[in-house]
């Protein structure tokens, strides 16, 4: 079996070596970007979530706040 | 098995076709059997060798050798050329090796089914005895058997594998730091760059072998496990008893035992982990990765080629042209100089030498293509295209190439074959690292024709059922590793199987079980800081004494790792498994408190001091909780619960049920004790809680977590649940709190009020039964004589009923002045705490006569230090804003106002007599006669201590006479009741002057002394006269005793004020308005009420 001429293959081996850099360099940075994309959103999330979680503690603080008030201005002869 | 061979046909077809490729190529006229040869050659090779392999391979290759083994040996002669090239020996080692292989997730083959099964088909095969004579997995003897536990079982590894992996993780991540740092300095030199790129690749293969080892020995033990499975199932259960088991239980539920379900996950939990480590680097390493293979790919083929063409294959064309070949399709040429400045550039251009010392390596890996016809441009050189050359692969020297060049070639071959998997990094890691095969149970459940096995089948689940049940410190933060196998499984049977309904399957699994764990996990969690919270609170000293104190220490356990899971990645959906605990946590707390309350609620007063023990529990137990999680404020919790969030309600689930049982129960059926200060239930009084529903047993969460401490605490309880006293109402203080507290006062004085009403007609209805006028007893009759004279006067017989009821009537009256004084002495041990505590902030000192004084009139210490502070911070220029400050100190004057003003609380007890002496002025005219001629009235019957006294006489009497019935049923109460009313109504003197009881007392006293005076010689005798009084005399004394103690008492808590009488003097005439004060006797030196 034969290689046709070696030249040709290996000049265009040659270039495919460069091309292949150019792309591999391409696809890895993309991938980075992913990469940071990903672990931003993993930090975000669990920020989030930790603000998430005061904002509840106040809301039911609030929830219950909201309902000592009302029962104080239902009956405002009690305060008079 | 037929399956199985079946399976694995299909596959050794797909997995060899590239190999058959290859090799056919090579020359057409070789026949079938030689190919089969060398592919048996190099399946023994390989899996000899055990170099280039990862786990799939290795499984593969272990899989395909018997079938090809057998295929091979079509005839005679065929054989025997194949054991020429291959020994019988080598074979059967590789099958001894591994008797079970690993197929399928739930399905294993053996070598010595297969050719068992196989030489059916193929007559030729069946003379080849040694081959066929394996013993299958379930026919191993016992002595072999134990050494392939030994080898099978991850257990008996797990000491290698925890230190391989502590040793692996520490180098990894310092080669990754290593890398960091190469990353952030520029123009760092080459060969330190060199060093590192080519130790990062160095740990990185050492990663994927190590994960491989792992995932392969999980996926043997498997395989292991379902050729052998249990004989019998524990029969632990009753209701599994009778049922029988699916074949599945066998080879999972019950076939793994508690540790090697333990040594499981912490392996899996350290597959993951490294598998995690190593995908999260990916970006980062993969230049080193490829540039490493560069160099490695180039200098084979740029310098080691070249070495071998100008030495070995100089003399030889037709192998110089492959080595040229190989030259052509995969040398970089350009590589070194695309990166070097222009001078080096034009410099290293000129001497061979000079450019293989500044090789520049390019980061790009060589295509799979190129990769592939390396490999197999190096097995063409090799084998010369002869596949009937004697020998192995490499291991021949008839080629005539020498044996370094050989050496050189082989490793670089094998080198060639991981090259793959290292530039599909992640794909090999997900692949290394999948263990969703774990879940797959598809063929069991066709076997035996179920739908689905039940959640306790499940490996996955029986993992993190291990963990929840040992509670494992080590294994608790790794509980939701197992849920990574769903993971996996999930995307095995969506990406691989693309089976939808596989995956709908593990989707209900996985939902189920995340919230039994989490159910699972909030249990063990609020368990183990509530049995921290009661063992701290139990006495240490106490325990510390105790012959078994041990078990009332808690193990100490972890849960911060699990705290901090914001992110639980199930199934591609996010879970914020913290806040599902928060939450649950919080439905927990209040589901206890009710459950407590509710507790208290179907037992009787007396529980009183149990539910502050374990309220008190709780409330530590929330602290501790509170410093990991974000909980409800407990208070916050307790008074939701208790139904009173509402600002304008004064009253608690708690306070109404307090009331309520004292009003039903405790002061009808309770009867108080003076001397030990204690209420005790009457034996007559109904047992009111024992009707209640007591069914409510709840878990033992709900009260102290371990069951040691549980049983400590209900001993403890146990003591306070048969008598009420000072420590409940320390409990109900405490309980009720400044808020409800008035309330129950408020109900109980109105009891009192109500309870005197009712008594009035009562009263009238008995004294009307009295004479119209009373006269002192005589003294001539002697105590039988008084005796008669008082049954005369007592003509109570026809209204016996109406007697009682008055006497019940005082009973309750009496409990609830003596339950009054009991707060009123727990009121004043608080308030004495908080002075003492709050005394110094307030500069408070003791003045000369015992009062208290102000040290500073103006200010007090609290509020002068932070004023100072306040000041202080104002002035300095570092701090821009002191308004916080200002309030501060603004916020510790309200605060010293408040405390000062909380200073001279009044008391309770004095504020019920008041309360009681007002509702008794409405009834005075009808108790107390006011003397129509302005003396004292001496034989008056209106007055109420005549009837009282009446009341006393006759139940003295009737104790004595029917032991045990009438006492037990009133006790001590009646007495404070009769002396407190006589005592507001201003008729205790007339009482201890003509009570018939104290009467009696005087005539049997006088009687005795006359007696004694003129019958000296008796006196050590009892006097026979006595003789059947002593009892009713003992419990007269008893009853005086107890008067007077309870009216020393009223007269230190409730002076009675200057009252106008008139009097006569000693000459007789009589002396109007005089005022007359009454003489405090053994209380004098109590301080008095404040006027």
């Amino acid at each position: 079996m034969g290689m046709g001429n070696p030249v040709n293959v290996g000049i265009a081996v040659q270039a495919d070596w460069e091309n292949r850099e150019f792309i591999s360099n391409i696809s890895l940075n993309v991938r980075r970007l992913f990469d940071f994309l990903l672990r931003f959103e993993a930090t975000t999330k669990s920020k989030l979530a930790s603000l998430n979680e005061k904002l509840d503690i106040l809301e039911r603080k609030l929830e219950v706040l909201e309902v000592q008030v009302s029962s104080a201005t239902t009956n405002p002869s009690v305060f008079t | 098995m037929n399956i199985g061979s079946a399976c694995t046909t299909l596959e050794n077809l797909l997995f060899l076709s590239p190999m058959v490729v290859f090799f056919d190529f090579l020359d057409l006229k070789n026949s079938v059997e030689d190919i089969l040869q060398v592919l048996i050659v190099f399946c023994v090779e390989s899996l000899e060798l055990d170099f280039a392999l990862l786990f799939p391979e290795r499984h593969t290759l272990l899989r395909v050798l018997p079938v090809l083994v057998v295929l091979a040996t079509s005839s005679e002669k065929e054989s025997e050329s194949l054991y020429k090239r291959v020994k019988m020996n080598r074979l059967l080692n590789i099958f001894k090796n591994d008797p079970v292989i690993p197929a399928f997730p739930d399905l294993h083959l053996s070598p010595a089914a297969i050719l068992k099964e196989l030489s059916s088909y193929f007559q030729n095969f069946s003379s080849q005895t040694r081959l066929l004579s394996l013993p299958s997995p379930h026919e191993i003897p016992p002595r072999e058997l134990q050494e392939y536990q030994r080898h099978y079982l991850i257990l008996n590894h797990m000491g290698t594998i925890r230190a391989e992996h502590d040793d692996f993780s520490i180098r990894f991540a310092s080669a990754m730091n290593q890398m960091i740092i190469l990353k952030s300095s520029d123009g760092a030199d080459n060969d330190w760059s060199r060093d590192i790129k080519g130790n990062m690749y160095d740990i990185v293969i050492e990663g994927f072998q190590l994960l491989s080892r792992w995932t392969g020995r999980i996926w043997e033990q498997c395989a292991w496990k379902f050729s052998r499975p249990c004989k019998e199932p524990p029969i632990s259960d009753s209701q599994h008893s009778s049922t029988t088991f699916f074949d599945y239980e066998k080879v999972v539920r019950w076939n793994y035992t508690a540790e090697e379900r333990r040594a499981l996950l912490e392996l899996i939990g350290y597959i993951k982990s490294i598998g995690l480590m190593m995908q999260r680097c990916d970006t980062l390493v993969s230049e080193a990765l490829w540039e490493t293979i560069h160099i490695e790919v180039q200098d084979f083929v740029q310098d080691k080629l070249d070495t071998m063409l100008r030495t070995t294959f100089r003399k030889k064309k037709d192998l110089s042209r492959i080595l040229s070949d190989m030259r052509t399709l995969s040398a970089d040429w350009m590589a070194n100089t695309s990166k070097a400045d222009p001078e080096q550039h034009s410099l290293h251009q000129e001497t061979e030498e000079m450019r293989q010392s500044t090789f520049y390596p390019r980061p790009v890996a060589p295509t799979a293509a190129q990769i592939h016809c390396l490999q197999f441009l190096i097995c063409e050189l090799v084998s010369g295209g002869n596949l009937r050359k004697p020998g192995g692969l490499f291991g021949n020297s008839s080629s005539g190439i020498p044996v370094e060049d050989l050496k050189q070639l082989e490793t670089f071959f094998y080198k060639l074959s991981f090259f793959l998997h290292i530039l599909d990094y992640t794909a090999t890691i997900g692949t290394l690292t999948d263990l969703g095969f774990l879940w797959f149970r598809e063929f069991y459940l066709e076997s035996s024709r179920v739908i689905q096995f039940p959640i306790e089948c499940s490996l996955p689940w029986m993992l993190i059922e291990n963990v929840t049940e040992t509670q494992d410190a080590g294994l608790l933060e790794s509980v939701t590793i197992p849920f990574d196998l769903y993971n996996d499984s999930a995307q095995h049977a969506l990406t691989y199987l693309k089976q939808r309904f596989l995956y709908d399957e593990i989707e209900a699994e996985v939902d189920l079980c995340f919230d039994l764990l989490v159910e699972k996990l909030n249990e063990i969690i609020f368990t183990y800081y509530k049995s921290c919270a009661a063992s701290t609170l139990l006495d240490s000293s106490f325990t510390y004494v105790c012959d078994d104190g041990e078990k009332y220490f808690i193990k100490p356990l972890r849960f911060d790792a699990i705290f901090k899971l914001r992110r639980v990645m199930v199934l591609g959906r996010t879970i914020d498994l913290r806040s599902l605990i928060t939450q649950r946590m919080n439905k927990l707390f209040r589901e206890n408190i009710d459950f407590l309350l509710e507790r208290f609620e179907n037992g009787d007063l007396c529980g009183v001091v149990e539910l502050r023990q374990l309220l008190d529990i709780l409330e530590l137990t929330h602290q501790s909780i509170s410093k990991f999680l974000e909980l409800d404020s407990y208070s916050l919790m307790l008074s939701e619960m208790q139904e009173n969030l509402s600002l304008v309600s004064y009253s608690s689930r708690i306070s109404s049920q307090i009331w309520n049982e004292m009003q039903t129960d405790f002061l009808s059926n309770f009867i108080l004790c003076n001397t030990t200060q204690r209420f005790v239930r009457s034996l007559k009084g109904i047992h009111h809680s024992s009707q209640r529903s007591s069914a409510s047993t709840g878990k033992a969460h709900f009260y102290c977590g371990s069951y040691d401490l549980t049983m400590a605490y209900q001993g403890i309880a146990g003591l306070y649940r048969d008598f009420f006293g000072i420590p409940h109402m320390f409990a109900v203080v405490k309980l009720l709190g400044s808020r409800a507290l008035p309330g129950i006062i408020r109900a109980l004085l109105d009891h009192i009020s109500s309870k005197i009403t009712a008594m009035v007609p009562k009263i009238t209805a008995l004294q009307e039964a009295l004479p119209k006028s009373i006269g002192l007893l005589s003294f001539d009759g002697g105590i039988a004589g008084c005796q008669k004279i008082i049954h005369e006067i007592l003509t109570w017989e026809a209204k016996s009923e109406v007697k009682n009821e008055v006497l019940h009537d005082l009973k309750e009256i009496g409990s609830a002045l003596y339950w009054m004084s009991l707060l009123d002495i727990v009121l004043r041990q608080i308030d004495t705490t908080q002075f003492m505590q709050s005394a110094p902030w307030l500069g408070l000192v003791p003045g000369n006569d015992g009062q208290v004084k102000h040290a500073y009139p103006d200010s007090t210490p609290f509020t002068t230090l932070l004023s100072a502070a306040t000041n202080a911070v104002a002035s300095s220029p570092a701090c821009p804003n002191p308004s916080s400050f200002l309030v501060m100190a603004k916020q510790a004057e309200a605060a010293s106002l408040l405390y000062k003003s909380n200073l001279n609380s009044g008391s309770v007890l004095e504020y019920a007599l008041a309360f009681t002496s007002a509702a008794l002025d409405r009834h005075y005219n009808k108790w107390s006669a006011t003397p129509k001629t302005g003396f004292i009235d001496i034989t008056t019957s209106k007055d109420f201590y005549r009837v009282f006294s009446g009341l006393q006489y006759s139940y003295l009497e009737e104790s004595i006479n029917y032991p045990s019935t009438k006492q037990e049923m009133l006790g001590d109460s009646v007495a404070w009741a009769g002396c407190t009313i006589m005592y507001l109504l201003g008729q205790q003197q007339h009482f201890e002057l003509f009570d018939f009881s104290y009467q009696f007392l005087n005539v049997a006293e006088v009687e005795n002394a006359t007696v004694s005076i003129y019958q000296p010689s008796d006196r050590n005798k009892s006097p026979n006269f006595l003789q059947g009084y002593e009892g009713i005399l003992e419990a007269m004394r008893k009853a005086r005793r107890l008067n007077n103690h309870v009216f020393s008492m009223l007269r230190a808590r409730c002076p009675l004020e200057d009252k106008i009488a008139c009097a006569i003097k000693p000459s007789g005439a009589p002396l109007h308005r005089m005022k007359f004060t009454n003489t405090v006797s053994a209380f004098e030196t109590l301080p008095q009420r404040a006027t």
